[in-house]
């Protein structure tokens, strides 16, 4: 039975390069499903999630989603419990609020905290980028090493990029670099839009986030935790 | 310096050297040289995403901002 899932919608330019991008990983990973070249709906792709451990995705994103045609949201915040145990993804921003909420359902989940630039200079740079962890991971690598390589890579390209000339194309790779995350049982969400949450995270690390929306209001009243128990405290 | 400055003059030479070329952001592929128009009228989301770490890098890299000068022809 198929481990993993791909799936790589088309429904303009931009998803016609990163689905090109996405055929080096098809040939990479082994028993995989395939659902490309084309718009899926949320229930064709929850209904090929079923039973896999792993799901990559290239194409748009939002902060909350994963979109499989302009209009439908492939992966939402209503959806994580179908998604697999690990999830890859190069689409912008989702790793912003998706992401966090992937890795506090128990999840993994790698991909970028704002959008995902690329520029048409310099296509097969970007795909290096953009494939390099799953290759990576394919390979052997712990979902940490793929990170640091990853993140060590984009550096790399940015100033082979300007060496080159290509300025342009050198900063928006060193900002993809910047923004790709990776959220697992090593490395947890350290950004938040919630100022409480940040100084939760920045008090107790991963268990910040296991505080309850009630008990960020309690932290903020007394931020030195006095009275507050964190053992105690809950998922919100 | 003003490095912002020196970011937009680059950002200009180089769309002008590639006008058929692309930049996917903030949910459109757009042309360079729409890419200097946005930041022109100060697009916020282009301003950060590109001007924002243009002007980072030429204040923190040595070699890039080396490299843009040469580009631009001017001396630090």
């Amino acid at each position: 039975m198929s481990m993993s899932l791909m799936c790589s919608p088309v429904f303009d330019q931009a998803t016609e390069y990163s689905s090109e991008w996405s055929k080096e990983v098809e040939e990479i990973i082994p028993n995989l499903t395939v659902m490309e070249g084309k718009p899926f709906t949320r229930r064709e792709v929850e209904l090929e999630l079923e039973g896999k451990r792993l799901f990559i995705f290239y194409g748009h994103g939002g902060e909350d989603c994963l979109y499989g045609s302009p209009d439908e949201k492939v992966v939402d915040l209503k959806n994580i419990d179908k998604l697999p145990k690990e999830t890859y993804t190069m689409a912008c921003s989702s790793a912003k609020k998706l992401g966090v909420e992937v890795w506090r359902s128990g999840r993994m989940f790698w991909g970028y905290i704002e959008p995902f630039i690329f520029t048409t200079d310099s296509l097969s740079e970007f795909k290096q980028f953009a494939n390099n962890g799953i290759k990576l991971y394919s390979k052997g690598s712990t979902w940490s090493t793929a990170l640091e390589e990853t993140k060590k890579l984009g550096r790399e390209l940015s100033t082979m990029l300007s060496n080159d000339g290509r300025f342009i194309a050198s900063i928006a790779m060193g900002e993809d670099a910047e923004n790709l995350r990776l959220y697992d049982e090593y490395n947890y969400p350290k950004e938040s839009t919630c100022i409480l949450r940040r100084i939760a995270i920045k008090l107790f690390g991963s268990r910040g986030w296991a505080i309850s929306r009630r008990g960020l209001t309690q932290l903020g009243r007394d931020p030195l935790g006095r009275g507050s128990n964190v053992s105690t405290l809950e998922r919100d | 310096m003003d490095w912002k400055k020196v970011a937009l003059a680059a950002i200009k030479q180089e769309s002008k050297n590639k006008q058929e070329e692309k930049i996917w952001i903030c949910g459109k592929l757009i042309t360079y040289r729409e890419l200097v128009e946005r930041l022109e009228k100060g697009d916020p989301e282009v301003e950060q995403f590109i001007l924002k770490p243009y002007v980072e890098a030429l204040k923190r890299t040595p070699a890039f901002r080396i490299q843009v000068l040469a580009m631009l022809g001017i001396s630090e």
